[in-house]
């Protein structure tokens, strides 16, 4: 009786889903909106996930991958004679001390004629000049 | 009369007649997002058979069941949206992980540390969310995050930090491990060695709640006991010993010190039952619950068995208040679609496999090995001990379900695991209670700290005991190397009936169904015998 009562109350009798297609949609349409809406918060926090939300990376100043991938791999090459202290720091075996002796040298003797004089300078042996050689220019 | 047809005319015009099944939504948007992830092929397999029942479901009225006749017409919509949701993380553009391909050199990270420090052959890692990422002078990258190396870091979650070295990709994956997969799993696009950071200042609130916690729990711990403790409080389990850790591990407990669902029910329980004497309305009660769960798991730094902890117990507390039934194994399901939407490749993580394996598991299979173990083992008890059986029950079905997971993972299986978690998944509940509450105490007064952390060192104690114990006998792993992917759904195949016995089969077969199923899982081990040689 109870069961009967209910049916009475819930049931909407002008719509009987198993009769037509139309019927099916229009007495399913709130589970269906229902689908659709859980759907699409689920895909709009999918979205938010990957793309928007703080943890995910994104570009603030636009650099060229390939000209970044040019610059690391162009080598070192260094002009001992126009260099200043950072830049022949750069070079193999040389510190900050060697750096300023090899500016110092190159103010007293003039301008480097080859590499390889970078050996008069006191600090830079037969050794270390074979090292610096394949990133050294005149 | 006129009272009832007043109200008649007034009701909702709601049919709930036949009633829908709900079960399909979830499983269907799942499985598609897994699909998508793993086998994009598969997933328009999928949706291609989605329309075929779709069709067959309009079209054909009897081909489905009444209750589950909406669920398969809006199974298209379930498929497609799961491959969606999953190509919409997989096209998402990573330049991050584009700008360490090229290995640029050098580059300036300002960023949090996100994961606590733990040590490795190199010095200590950890995962770094980044704030700035600086190149050749210019701030180029916010967000993402890296793993940092470095020969020192004694730095906790939250804090600031500065790194200037080289950026690189995670190695190729080789035969036995995808590094870059189980990165990208944390959302990690990158490497970085440094040999040293910089702290920034502004220390991080996670990383003090962490440094306060080891302080409190070392009022009155042997280290070895706060470092368990400390595992199993913050899931931090980088003080561990690593003779214990292997003893845990081989002892099959290892669970315990993972935040997972029985941390986070017992910290739901101690918090619901002290507000419910403290007479707090439910509807306070439930969300207030929920705030303080949701504090603990970011405190723990949200592994992945937390989220889902965290998320089946959000559906449980929010149940009363929006008058649902508890519906384990739907709150399971819908789970598993909110966690894979927010992050897919979570399907990769073993933490997040053995944590749904385990679960479902004991959803599944819990009854069946119930009604087994009191057929057979408690048989000759007159009145068979109801807690026990259950708690043999729960093991024997969540160690079983996440085996083949942990055979592929760790190459051996505990085979022992079975009785230690007799004593292990009992006493972890009070340990970690009175851990929580040690280093509560600990920042209020030491003198409060040392009783309840004295109380605890013994519970620890009979903890350790048990897996050093356990872990020496020469029976407690067989070792399971070479596991394939196939073997494992195989596996998995073989346990459908024992998992659908509650659901498709009267009660006096479920015996038979979970004794087949333990033979079944017997025959599979034996299998990877003989595939090994």
């Amino acid at each position: 009786m109870a069961n009967s009562n209910f049916d009475t109350t819930t049931r909407r009798r002008d719509i009987d889903p198993q009769k037509s297609l139309a019927d099916f949609f229009r007495h399913h349409l709130p589970q269906i909106v229902v689908c659709a809406l859980v759907v699409a918060v689920l895909a709009g926090g999918a979205l938010y996930a990957s793309r928007v939300s703080e943890s995910a990376p994104r570009v603030v100043y636009s650099v060229s991958l390939e000209k970044v991938q040019q610059d690391v791999q162009q080598p070192l090459l260094v002009n001992i004679n126009t260099a200043d202290v950072e830049e022949l720091d750069e070079l193999p075996q040389v510190g900050p001390a060697t750096a300023e002796a090899i500016i110092q040298y190159r103010e007293t003797n003039g301008l480097f004629r080859t590499v390889s004089e970078l050996e008069e300078v006191p600090g830079i042996g037969p050794a270390t000049l074979e090292e610096i050689k394949p990133f050294a220019t005149v | 009369m006129q009272r009832s047809e007043t109200r008649t005319a007034h009701e909702p015009k709601l049919n709930f007649k036949p009633p829908a099944r709900l079960d399909p939504w979830a499983i269907t948007l799942s499985i598609s997002i897994v699909a998508e992830t793993v086998a994009p092929p598969l997933a328009t397999a999928l949706i291609l058979a989605s329309l075929v029942v779709c069709a067959g479901a309009l079209l054909w009225k009897d081909l489905v069941p009444t209750g589950w006749r909406p669920m398969m017409v809006l199974l298209p919509l379930f498929t497609v949206a799961g491959a969606g949701i999953a190509y919409l993380h997989a096209t998402t553009p990573d330049p991050l992980a584009d700008l360490a391909a090229v290995e640029p050199g050098e580059v300036t990270i300002v960023g949090k540390i996100a994961s606590p420090p733990t040590p490795v052959s190199y010095g200590y890692t950890a995962d770094v969310r980044v704030d700035h990422l600086w190149y050749d002078g210019h701030e180029i990258l916010r967000g993402g995050g890296v793993e940092v190396f470095a020969g020192d870091l004694n730095l906790g979650v939250g804090d600031r930090i500065r790194v200037d070295r080289e950026i690189s990709l995670p190695d190729s994956p080789d035969d036995d491990f995808d590094y870059g997969r189980y990165l990208a799993t944390k959302r990690i696009s990158a490497l970085v060695y440094a040999t040293y950071v910089r702290p920034m200042g502004g220390k991080g609130w996670i990383g003090e709640v962490h440094r306060r916690t080891d302080v409190a729990l070392g009022y009155g711990l042997h280290p070895d006991e706060a470092a368990v403790v400390r595992g199993m409080v913050l899931g931090d389990r980088s003080l561990i010993p690593e003779d214990l850790d292997t003893a845990f591990q081989r002892s099959g407990i290892t669970h315990v010190l993972a935040i997972s669902g029985q941390h986070v029910a017992v910290l739901a329980a101690m918090i619901y039952f002290v507000l419910r004497a403290l007479a707090v309305p439910v509807m306070v009660r439930s969300p207030v619950t929920l705030a303080l769960i949701w504090l603990y798991i970011v405190v723990a730094g949200a592994p992945p068995s937390a989220l889902r902890a965290g998320v089946v117990a959000t559906f449980v507390l929010a149940a009363p208040i929006f008058n649902r039934q508890l519906a384990p194994l739907h709150f399971m399901t819908t789970m598993l679609v909110a966690v894979l939407a927010y992050n897919p490749l979570l399907i990769y993580s073993t933490g997040f496999q053995l944590s749904v394996a385990a679960v479902f598991g004991i959803l599944l299979l819990r009854k069946p090995m119930q009604a087994l173990l009191k057929s057979t083992l408690f048989k000759p008890f007159n009145k068979p001990p109801e807690t026990v059986s259950n708690l043999l029950a729960i093991s024997l079905s969540a160690q079983v379900a996440t085996a083949p997971i942990i055979a592929a993972t760790f190459d051996n299986v505990s085979v022992i695991g079975v009785l230690t978690n007799l004593i292990a998944v009992p006493i972890s509940g009070p340990i970690l209670t009175l851990g929580l509450l040690g280093a509560i105490a600990g920042n209020v007064a030491p003198f409060l700290a040392y009783p309840i952390n004295a109380c605890n060192g013994f519970l620890v104690t009979i903890l350790e005991f048990t897996a050093r114990g356990a872990s020496a006998m020469p029976f407690a792993t067989v070792a399971t190397p070479g596991i394939s992917l196939p073997l494992i759904g195989l596996f998995y195949i073989g346990c459908v009936p024992a998992a659908i016995a509650e659901s498709s089969f009267p009660e006096e077969r479920w015996p038979l169904w979970a004794a087949l199923f333990l033979a079944w899982t017997t025959g599979w081990l034996l299998l990877i015998g003989a595939t090994n040689g």
